[in-house]
């Protein structure tokens, strides 16, 4: 079974991105930034304004800052978590399946939960997490098995 | 499944790292094969069979609820 994955050094730029996109985000939710060099046209596919008619097909004004956020974290978390590791074989594929088996399922346990608990912005939030929920749930389980795996073999020594 | 990868490596003196290179697969693998917690595949289980010069069947063992 031929499965693509990306090569080995896209790992560490996964990661890099990652932490970049978690530095724009803080920025902008806690400190505010502005970025309004980011404000450009931008052609929409659809476009619904609060209180407003809906616009199809269409040049409109928009900060580009949490498209390019939203970019730099999913490029982020696929390289980091589909990037072959040095030692890739059979056995990690293994753990690279059950991993992302159980980042689907509790993600989407975690969208139930949410959608009864939460209401409001709150639950506007959450999905917005939840966009990201499955590649990030699936990136700490897989490095976090692979750390274990490599903690056995070392105690073992 | 049972198998003897433990017993048969120990004979051929080899270390599971040693192992892992001759069938160019992760120390892991050979780690979680050895303590039954990984299956490995057919392609894999013929090469572990090769380098110790037996059958497939020498190496892996059903077991009842298998």
């Amino acid at each position: 079974m031929k499965t693509y994955l990306f090569p080995s050094v896209y790992q560490k730029l996964g990661f890099a991105l990652f932490i970049l996109a978690l530095l724009l985000l803080t920025g902008v939710l806690l400190f505010d930034w502005e970025l309004s060099f980011l404000t450009v046209k931008v052609w929409a596919l659809w476009d619904i304004e609060f209180l407003a008619d809906s616009q199809y097909f269409t040049f409109i004004e928009n900060n580009i800052i949490d498209e390019i956020i939203l970019l730099l974290f999913i490029l982020g978390l696929l390289f980091s978590g589909f990037s072959k590791q040095k030692n890739e074989d059979e056995y990690i594929a293994k753990t690279r399946l059950s991993s992302l088996l159980s980042a689907v399922l509790i993600n989407y346990v975690l969208l139930v939960l949410g959608s009864f608990f939460l209401y409001g912005l709150a639950f506007y939030y959450f999905v917005l997490f939840a966009l990201l929920g499955v590649l990030l749930i699936y990136n700490l389980k897989f490095h976090l098995n692979i750390y274990v795996q490599q903690k056995v073999l070392q105690d073992e020594e | 499944m049972k198998n003897k990868i433990k017993i048969y490596r120990a004979k051929f003196e080899l270390t599971q790292a040693q192992l892992a290179n001759l069938i160019q697969v992760s120390r892991q693998s050979i780690n979680a094969i050895e303590k039954a917690k990984y299956v490995p595949s057919t392609i894999l289980a013929l090469k572990l069979a090769s380098v110790f010069e037996v059958k497939v069947e020498d190496l892996f063992e059903l077991e009842e609820y298998d």
